[in-house]
């Protein structure tokens, strides 16, 4: 049997597809590749294997994004967006039947952010509904396969962002992270994936699934071209009241510069290394762990005492702000609406439940049980005061440490299917994740080898605003060792 | 325990319509959802405030000026229903038949 990866020895040996795109910008400006061809064969790639992989909900024709923009890092390299990021003109789905025959009339901020930095859109990736899931089996269109192993899930809820940035088909992809719905499956996918600072990136236009933890962040071949991601994306906006002011700098000249890890305190929490981890999962990350120290990073014991709260804490709250954002899909405005009804009541109670899928389903109730009389105090309010005592952990964590390493995910991908019948067991494979959205801090994963032939996450997260530290610690990471080099034979 | 009862109770406040199947179904997984999230009520949380806000909690205020916005024929564009101008939604206020 061939094998199911390729590893390059360097990025010059890699086919262009698969290339970082800070490779691809020389490229261009050495006229070695133009950024016609460059479009043409994403979207051509994107169209061969999506009867295979199912990455896309929607493929661009091929002509659009050409703004002549220069000077632009961006310009000329095709990109991709979670289908929850709205487009003027382009069918945005949110994976959900209740929205699929609805074209957005204006653009999210991000869009416009790549727009005016001249990247073409290749396409709208597949997800999980409503970014509910960690599979993308939860779409109305069909589960997204992985690429290393197409019987097996590329993680979710952000699947088909993931999968087109590890399968060579957009040189970045956009995707929203609640829970770790960027981090998991750019883990289970063998690429780059962040979660900014909550605040960091603007949320307009992106379809709300839970307000206080829902954040956009990019899936990249490596950590420079994260920085690069960062540059265009991040940044206060008039239009979202939560978007920070905070300063930003330039990530990707502060990444170039280089970072002198000697000193660098890196924080390990011993919650995140009990049992339940595949072996070969946590001696990948004690792998990177050296690594680190041999780069001449300072490793200190960090204590996260509540993460065992994680879980519950996230789905009561999740769930709750989920059951008031999704009120707006009644039939009214967008999107479907049921055939036969008696009235507007029954006409709304008839759209939802045909047009909604079971796990969106579940979590509204979830949600509205959290929040109705006689439970809110229980369940709603003691998760917001234990969400308090998770960002205090962190507090205390960041206190000892610059930076936190841990795992991304318990194991490597699971097979489509396995973790369906049992919505628990799918809601823990998020364990390592949804702690930094419940604590608004940025979390970044990066491969950090196989197991099993399949690709394994490393976890650093920072103190709030850290971004550029993380990335430049990951890219310093990623200098000395070869794990982004590794990719899916597709 | 949910009962079948509470989860029609709840999917009504979420406008939900629910097959009996499914009543039955998430009657039993959020059941045993909701046993695995009680283990929150062991935290000792005496003072402690809730987050309410996930990062930043000042006012965020802007100059009350008006700018341009979509026009109304662009907004409905996309709505199952509409006259146009309007979104078109079955009668609100029923009228009793005369006798």
């Amino acid at each position: 049997m061939s094998e199911n990866y390729i590893k390059y020895a360097n990025y010059k040996e890699m086919p262009a597809h698969f290339k970082p795109a800070h490779e691809i910008r020389k490229m261009i400006d050495a006229k070695e590749i133009s950024e016609a061809e460059l479009m043409e064969s994403a979207v051509r790639r994107s169209k061969e294997t999506n009867g295979l992989l199912n990455a896309f909900l929607s493929i661009n024709g091929g002509a659009e994004g050409f703004s002549g923009v220069k000077n632009s890092f961006w310009a000329g390299i095709p990109v991709a967006l979670k289908d929850n990021i709205v487009t003027k003109g382009i069918k945005t789905t949110a994976g959900s039947k209740i929205l699929e025959n609805y074209t957005p009339i204006y653009d999210a901020t991000v869009v416009q952010k790549l727009k005016n930095a001249g990247a073409p859109i290749v396409g709208k990736t597949n997800m999980d509904e409503f970014a509910m899931g960690s599979s993308t089996e939860n779409s109305a269109f069909g589960v997204t396969k992985n690429p290393w192993d197409i019987t097996r899930v590329p993680g979710g809820s952000s699947g088909g962002s993931a999968v087109a940035v590890a399968s060579g088909l957009a040189y970045m992809a956009l995707g929203s992270d609640t829970g770790g719905s960027i981090r998991q499956p750019a883990a289970l996918c063998g690429v780059c994936g962040m979660k900014p600072t909550y605040g960091r990136v603007s949320r307009y236009g992106l379809i709300a699934f839970a307000s206080s933890l829902d954040q956009i962040g990019p899936f990249t071949r490596d950590a420079l071209d994260m920085a690069y991601a960062l540059d265009v994306i991040c940044g206060h906006d008039p239009k979202d009241s939560t978007s920070s002011a905070a300063p930003a700098e330039s990530f990707s000249d502060f990444v170039k510069k280089g970072m002198d890890m000697n000193g660098v305190k890196i924080g390990i929490p011993d919650e995140y290394f009990g049992d339940g981890i595949e072996q070969g999962v946590a001696e990948r990350v004690k792998e990177a762990i050296n690594q680190f120290e041999k780069m001449g990073a300072k490793i200190v014991s960090v204590k996260l005492p509540h993460t065992k709260y994680a879980i519950p804490v996230y789905y009561l709250i999740a769930t709750a702000e989920a059951s008031s954002n999704l009120s707006r899909f009644d039939g009214v405005k967008y999107g479907f609406r049921a055939a036969e009804f008696k009235n507007l009541k029954d006409m709304y109670m008839k759209t939802r439940d045909e047009g909604f899928g079971a796990e969106v389903k579940r979590r509204i109730i979830l949600g509205t049980y959290a929040l109705s009389s006689g439970y809110y105090d229980a369940y709603y309010k003691t998760a917001q005061k234990a969400r308090t005592k998770i960002k205090e952990d962190f507090q205390a964590a960041f206190s000892r440490a610059d930076l936190i390493l841990s795992p991304v995910t318990p194991a490597t991908a699971f097979k489509i299917g396995e973790k369906t019948a049992d919505p628990l067991t799918m809601y823990m494979s998020d364990i390592f994740t949804i702690s930094a959205n419940l604590a608004s801090i940025p979390a970044l994963s990066i491969p950090c080898g196989l197991s099993g032939g399949m690709p394994v996450g490393l976890q650093l997260s920072g103190n709030y605003f850290q971004e550029g530290k993380m990335l430049a610690a990951a890219y310093e990471f990623q200098k000395r060792t070869d794990h982004h080099l590794c990719v899916a034979a597709v | 325990m949910i009962s079948k009862e509470e989860i029609t109770k709840i999917a009504g406040l979420a406008m939900l319509e629910l097959s009996e199947n499914e009543k039955a179904e998430y009657s039993s997984q959020l059941s045993s959802l909701l046993g695995y999230f009680n283990e929150i009520q062991d935290l000792d949380l005496a003072g402690v405030e809730p987050t309410n806000h996930a990062l930043v909690a000042d006012n965020v205020l802007r100059e009350d000026t008006a700018v341009p916005s979509l026009g109304q024929n662009v907004v409905v564009a996309g709505a199952p229903a509409t006259d146009g101008k309007s979104y078109r939604v079955p009668a609100i206020i029923e009228t009793e038949e005369q006798p």
